[in-house]
């Protein structure tokens, strides 16, 4: 009578679970940590496997874009600006736009916000030996419609964060000469 | 009615064997296996000298501010440091580390060298990766995960690898092979219609503005496109184009007088991202994809198939894929 053997139906079994998963994880049907305690499970395995991931890339549309520029003050005054990108290769920046993209997605933390352009200012510390102060200007890209192109339009960056940090023990030392 | 039902679950448990079950070649898990390989590889090369900036504790998203974003429960370089640290390893070489064994298990992976453990290897080190550079990921990382965990499963050095040379003996085609195809097609199909679904629900997908922003973003700029802009049909076209493709997807692979045409389709889009988006990794990815689960016979070979016609898996499906 039965065609499929017992060892197919299982896979078959298996197959649909994972596929149940998928689709749960890519519509966001499901919020697992509230069905506890099989929940956490099933979203330890959802991630591990990837059918929690999202595919809606460039959806529901395209949205803006933020770049982060820093200033670096030296210890004789002189300012000059300098970006976090590497521009070792493009898959490089264009991880580091994602990063720096993460600082939209935090909404209204501003705490966060601020721990987040601290650890930048930090990397560029570090880069720049002779760095006092750095402002971390955080920029977002007014997009204009093609319409509004049309009509003579143009995009442009406008101010989205601010902040100036200052490395302390480079000023003391400084003061102290 | 009883003989109806038992009939039509007899049909129904057919049609599932002869679509799962039928033997298969493993050529396009092979093509699958291989084509991914190579583009983490280059992936790998192209990050190679900002290793440390984007996965090391002191990057530039460093671990003080990521352990804040992250799911505790999945892990992470940082979860090892203690123990690491423990054996004299700082977090640096044991960076070094992952990314040296990762890309040994890449180059494995392409050429079919203990095909099974690198797959494995090479999932558990990229979702590591990943989880530690969490905020710079994108899609090509995404798509690599869901398809290296396939890969653990599949048996993608049955054929194209340095095991079956060795092996000598010809693996027959398989049930399992077969399987795991349907289970890479059916992903693939999945994805692109829920890509297509969340597409479709934002306006600037029917107005054809997407396509314009997309090209006049900064990040993804690559020539002067604003001429697009007194074309706001080409936009458009563009738009509607990529969520029939999509949308169609999942419909119009299957059947053999459309399959070539929806192939031809989708690396066509998946170029246009490369050349006008500048998202290499992802739109050769996801041309490999395609290619691998549909443009690859799995059919087993004309002498082959004379030899186990008996089975009534091998007859042909209507869809002859």
């Amino acid at each position: 009578m039965t065609v499929l053997s017992r060892k197919q139906g299982i896979l078959l079994l298996v197959v649909a679970f994972q596929f149940a998963l998928v689709v749960i994880g890519a519509g966001r049907l499901v919020y697992w940590p509230n069905y506890e305690p099989v929940g956490r499970w099933l979203s330890f395995y959802s991630e591990l496997s990837g059918a929690s991931s999202g595919y809606g890339f460039f959806a529901p549309g395209v949205g803006s874009q933020l770049r982060a520029r820093f200033e670096v003050v030296q210890g004789d005054g002189v300012r000059k600006e300098v970006s976090i990108e590497t521009h070792n290769s493009h898959e490089s920046d264009l991880r580091v736009g994602n990063i720096i993209g993460r600082f939209w997605d935090e909404g209204t933390d501003i705490r966060l916000k601020r721990t987040m352009a601290a650890s930048w200012a930090g990397k560029i510390f570090g880069r720049h030996p002779d760095a006092t102060e750095v402002i971390v200007r955080l920029e977002s890209y007014r997009l204009v419609s093609m319409e509004d192109y049309r009509n003579g339009k143009r995009p442009d960056w406008e101010k989205f964060y601010e902040g100036k940090f200052e490395h302390k023990a480079r000023k003391e030392k400084l003061g102290g000469r | 009615m009883g003989v109806n039902l038992r009939s039509l679950s007899r049909r129904c448990q057919n049609a599932l064997a002869v679509f799962f079950f039928r033997p298969a070649s493993a050529k396009p898990i092979a093509a699958l296996r291989i084509s991914m390989a190579a583009v983490l590889l280059v992936q790998v090369y192209f990050l190679r000298e900002d290793l440390f900036e984007l996965f090391g504790p002191y990057g530039i998203f460093q671990e003080s501010v990521t352990r804040y974003l992250v799911d505790p429960a999945v892990p992470r370089l940082p979860w090892f440091t203690p123990t690491l640290a423990s054996w004299g390893i700082n977090e640096n070489t044991a960076l070094m580390a992952t990314a040296v064994i990762y890309t040994v298990s890449l180059v494995c992976l392409c050429l079919g060298v203990a095909t099974r453990l690198a797959a494995v290897v090479a999932w558990g080190l990229h979702w590591i990766l990943m989880n530690t550079g969490l905020c710079s990921n994108y899609g090509a990382d995404v798509y690599a995960h869901v398809f290296l965990f396939y890969l653990i499963w599949m048996p993608s050095g049955d054929v194209w690898s340095l095991d079956s040379l060795i092996r000598k003996e010809k693996k027959p085609p398989s049930d399992i092979a077969r399987m795991s195809i349907r289970v890479i097609q059916l992903q693939l199909c999945i994805t692109y219609f829920v890509s297509a679904w969340e597409k479709a629900a934002g306006p600037q997908w029917w107005s054809g503005e997407v396509i314009w922003r997309a090209l006049t973003l900064p990040v993804y700029i690559q020539w002067d496109m604003t001429w697009m802009a007194h074309y706001p049909w080409f936009a458009k076209l563009a738009a509607w184009g990529t969520l029939v493709a999509e949308f169609g997807y999942a419909l119009f692979i299957w059947p053999r007088q459309t399959r070539w045409l929806w192939i031809s389709l989708m690396v066509s889009l998946h170029i246009g991202i490369i050349v006008f988006l500048g998202l290499g990794l992802f739109g050769a990815i996801m041309t490999c994809f395609t290619l691998a689960a549909f443009g690859i016979s799995a059919e087993p070979q004309p002498f082959r198939r004379s030899s186990s016609v008996a089975s009534p898996l091998l007859a042909k499906t209507p869809l002859g894929v």
